[in-house]
């Protein structure tokens, strides 16, 4: 008797625990409807890719001759792009933080150009100084990105020392109009 | 023994073909991405006071992004945009604005702008600089090899007024020289350059000497806005420089788009250093000369 009490309990308790959590076995509530709004703000995403790598992927040029010729990288898939999968129409910058470097010897900024964008921009020695290369750059469809090519030149002048020459190129993205007040 | 049939070896194939696709699938997932991502892409605030705001970076890569957000002033033209460390730059205040962020993660910053009472409306539109950089692996290389870093950077323009215009503008303060010049000897030209604009800038100058024959001297400097810069050229007559000569200083300059050079001029007399070895010849032989004994006359009368 004790044992088949207990064991009626037992039941009883979880078929009640288990219809307080199953609306499909408790008694019919009234329907409700929720509003969602979501808020997407005005973005800007770009990156600058080398040889299709990592995001803000190094450039690495070996084994360069000290002849006074211009050497040429197309940009492309195996040389410089820059991406944007922004959701605002943007002006693209590029410069420059200064001279080539290894420490103690250097190879003048001016020896060092950029073309193309995809905007047919002649080709430009880099400054230090933001240049604006792409204007009013519209967005990409949802989902999309746009990828632009980049050619590089690089001149090493006669007798430059051996060495790894160092500098760092930034590109930089501001919104199309963005520095333009909307009211007077 | 192994057993194999038609039906084992077709769920061989489905499992590679189906890794296959995931793999790929990957990799055209990495290749899609864009870089730093940044939100809002710019604030406007009116007036003066105290005013808050936050921006969210995000870094969808799978590689840790070094970020740094530093408050600055715009100043640009049509095709130029510069980034100063003065006026609206130090309104800003950013709370620790210098992070690592991982793949995938988000990340608000908040900052702060003061807008002092007395304002320049014409000049006062700054930025949020977002600067993303990631680590640059090591390069073992013999002989030359050339390492460019990248760094992307999205600019937030912080607006209380108007951007500020890129204003180049140099005058020559003094131009001081030697009025006459010996041939042969050095003469020292001195001018001072002042910058009235609001940018750096460098400059090439050209002491142009015109009178019988021409010459040019070429020089070079840097001076920054609201500071002066003095220089000094030498020029040496040559040994036909002779007459009365015009000395200008012609200053070039422009960074940032093309500028009229400023201009001064001054006169001078080069005495070539033969006329004055011949006059002092002829002085010499005329003093000379001049030093000679007399001859006495004699007079002789003949008296009856």
């Amino acid at each position: 008797m004790g044992v088949r009490s207990l064991l009626a309990v037992l039941i009883l308790s979880v078929v009640l625990t288990v219809t307080s959590f199953s609306p499909v076995f408790g008694a019919a509530s009234p329907s409700a409807t929720q509003q969602l709004e979501a808020e997407v703000e005005p973005t800007i995403a770009i990156g600058a890719f080398w040889a299709n790598g990592a995001n803000n992927s190094t450039i690495y040029l070996l084994d360069l001759l000290a002849d006074n010729q211009e050497y040429s990288w197309d940009g492309g898939a195996s040389g410089e792009q820059v991406k944007h999968s922004s959701n605002v129409a943007i002006d693209l910058y590029v410069r420059a933080a200064g001279d080539l470097t290894n420490g103690s010897n250097t190879i003048p900024l001016s020896n060092l150009k950029y073309a193309d964008y995809g905007a047919s921009v002649a080709k430009t020695a880099f400054t230090t100084s933001y240049v604006r290369v792409r204007e009013n750059w519209p967005a990409p469809s949802q989902g999309n990105e746009l990828t632009i090519p980049v050619d590089l030149y690089l001149l090493v002048p006669f007798a430059t020392p051996p060495g790894n020459y160092t500098t760092t190129v930034y590109h930089a993205a501001v919104q199309t109009g963005g520095t333009a007040p909307t009211s007077p | 023994m192994r057993e194999t049939n038609s039906g084992g070896v077709k769920l061989d194939r489905r499992a590679l073909i189906l890794v296959s696709v995931i793999i790929l699938i990957s990799i055209i997932g990495e290749c899609f991405a864009a870089g730093i991502v940044v939100s809002p892409t710019r604030f406007e605030f009116t007036g003066a006071g105290s005013h808050e705001g936050k921006i969210t970076i995000s870094n969808p890569y799978r590689e840790t992004a070094i970020i740094t957000i530093t408050p600055k002033r715009i100043l640009k033209d049509k095709r130029n945009l510069l980034l100063m460390d003065d006026g609206v730059a130090r309104w800003i205040r950013v709370q620790n604005g210098s992070f690592t962020l991982r793949p995938g993660e988000r990340r608000e910053v908040n900052f702060q702008v003061n807008v002092p009472v007395n304002y320049n409306y014409r000049d006062a539109v700054g930025a949020l600089v977002v600067t993303s950089t990631s680590k640059a692996g090591t390069l073992n290389s013999r002989g030359t090899s050339v390492t460019l870093k990248q760094a992307t950077e999205v600019i937030v323009p912080v607006l209380i007024g108007l951007p500020g215009d890129i204003r180049e503008s140099l005058f020559i303060e003094s131009f001081t020289g030697p009025s006459i010049l010996l041939g042969l000897m050095p003469g020292s030209f001195s001018y001072t350059v002042k910058n009235r604009g609001n940018v750096y800038e460098n400059f090439t100058s050209t002491l142009q000497v015109n009178g019988f024959l021409s010459d040019a001297v070429n020089s070079s400097g840097g001076v920054y806005p609201g500071d002066a810069y003095s220089d000094e050229v030498t020029w040496t007559p040559g040994i036909l420089d002779m007459g009365i000569y015009t000395a200008t200083i012609n200053v070039a300059y422009g960074r940032y788009s093309s500028q009229k050079p400023v201009v001064a001029e001054r006169t001078l007399i080069v005495i070539p250093v033969w006329l004055i070895v011949l006059l002092v010849l002829i002085v010499t032989v005329w003093f000379l000369r001049s030093r000679k004994p007399r001859i006495p006359r004699i007079r002789v009368k003949i008296e009856r």
